[in-house]
């Protein structure tokens, strides 16, 4: 994607993703709730899938490795803009440029990877 | 002039153990002029010293994290009894609810290692409010604002506040066993490693207290210098990489330092 950022647009979206990374067992209801937000978004379904992996995996998915004592409840809409505005603005060159272009090639985690099939199934 | 039972032991000395094999051990005394045996066992005693650093942090890690599910499983039942009692409203619960789980995470963040701590509060260090939660269950539960809502309805969304404060996800939890496994497993090989060269050993006593040394130094050392680097400032708290490293290196050092100092304070026995 990349046309100017719509961040208005965006956040809703970023916020909803980042659902995908809690700690907690998610109900139908959370996964109803994150699909209607996306779906309002009027972003296609691969221009979700790349926000997720180049946007809001790479901040969020230290909340599910097994380091990590996990974060619940998810975090606010303030939060997750910050946080991946952080992420998108920092200038990279060499090393840090290699390491963000690994860190969105990698896979989900795999409870975000399940989760997020189930998302998609409710959005297709 | 040389008597017999010198030279017996220096010809002792000079043959290899069992097997023609020798032990980390005895490589000091039987060839004490080898830089690079020296070098070779320093290296080893390092890494056998970070393997033990390496293990029992991921096993108290795991605990931590365990720990942690089992105390947040715990919040409901003991809220609903209070509720189910008349000593608590609903609302009150909830925000109690709410409080305890942050309160409970922050226990368990501390408990855990500099590196895991580094970790975990690299994206938030505060739960979020029972407002916003309000907020957010009235939303995805009736699709309007918690305002909105009747007093009923208003009840409802508090209640589910409480139940899914003790909803930890199963596989995501499972994550901490495979930790604590591999913890486990690294803490058993080092062990043996220490284990074979107290059985090689001719002074066992000594190289007992030896390996009981490097392990702990490297622990000590690894978990002090992950902590300090937090407190002076050279990393962040919320750089797990950096924390991480120089937690490493931290307890590379100690187990040499150890080693070091075990070896002047202890000198080996000559034969």
């Amino acid at each position: 994607m990349t046309e100017p950022l719509n961040l208005e647009r965006r956040a809703a979206v970023w916020e909803a993703l980042s659902e995908l990374f809690v700690g907690k067992e998610l109900q139908d209801y959370d996964y109803a709730g994150i699909a209607k937000t996306l779906r309002a978004s009027g972003y296609s379904l691969d221009e979700l899938e790349k926000v997720l992996r180049k946007e809001v995996a790479p901040v969020f998915r230290s909340n599910l490795s097994a380091l990590a004592v996990p974060e619940m409840e998810g975090w606010a809409q303030d939060t997750v803009v910050k946080e991946i505005r952080a992420y998108l603005e920092r200038e990279r060159t060499g090393i840090s440029r290699l390491l963000m272009r690994l860190g969105t090639s990698r896979a989900l985690p795999d409870a975000a990877t399940k989760r997020w099939q189930r998302i998609r199934s409710l959005l297709s | 002039m040389i008597g017999k039972s010198q030279r017996e032991s220096e010809h002792r000395s000079r043959q290899p153990k069992k097997n023609g094999k020798m032990s980390m051990a005895d490589t000091h005394t039987a060839t004490p002029a080898s830089g690079e045996k020296r070098a070779l066992e320093e290296a080893l005693a390092g890494l056998q010293g970070t393997a033990s650093q390496f293990g029992a942090t991921c096993i108290n890690d795991a605990r931590a994290r365990l720990q942690y599910a089992r105390d947040i499983a715990a919040v409901p039942g003991e809220l609903r009894a209070a509720i189910d009692a008349g000593r608590i409203s609903v609302s009150d619960a909830a925000a109690q609810a709410s409080a305890l789980r942050n309160r409970i995470m922050e226990l368990a963040r501390r408990r855990s290692s500099p590196t895991a701590r580094a970790y975990a509060m690299r994206l938030k260090r505060e739960g979020r409010s029972v407002s916003e939660l309000s907020e957010k269950y009235a939303r995805r539960l009736y699709g309007n604002s918690f305002s909105a809502l009747s007093e009923q309805r208003q009840a409802s969304v508090f209640k589910e506040i409480i139940q899914a404060s003790g909803r930890p996800d199963e596989g995501v939890m499972q994550l901490a066993q495979q930790l604590g496994r591999a913890g486990r497993r690294l803490l058993l090989v080092s062990l043996a490693v220490a284990v074979y060269d107290v059985v090689e050993a001719d002074d066992k006593p000594r190289e007992v207290m030896r390996q009981g040394a490097l392990a702990g130094a490297g622990l000590i050392g690894g978990w002090a210098a992950g902590s300090a680097a937090v407190a002076v400032g050279v990393c962040a708290a919320t750089a797990p990489v950096c924390v991480g490293a120089i937690a490493f290196v931290g307890g590379l050092l100690a187990t040499y330092g150890a080693e070091a100092s075990f070896g002047s304070l202890y000198p080996r026995p000559t034969r």
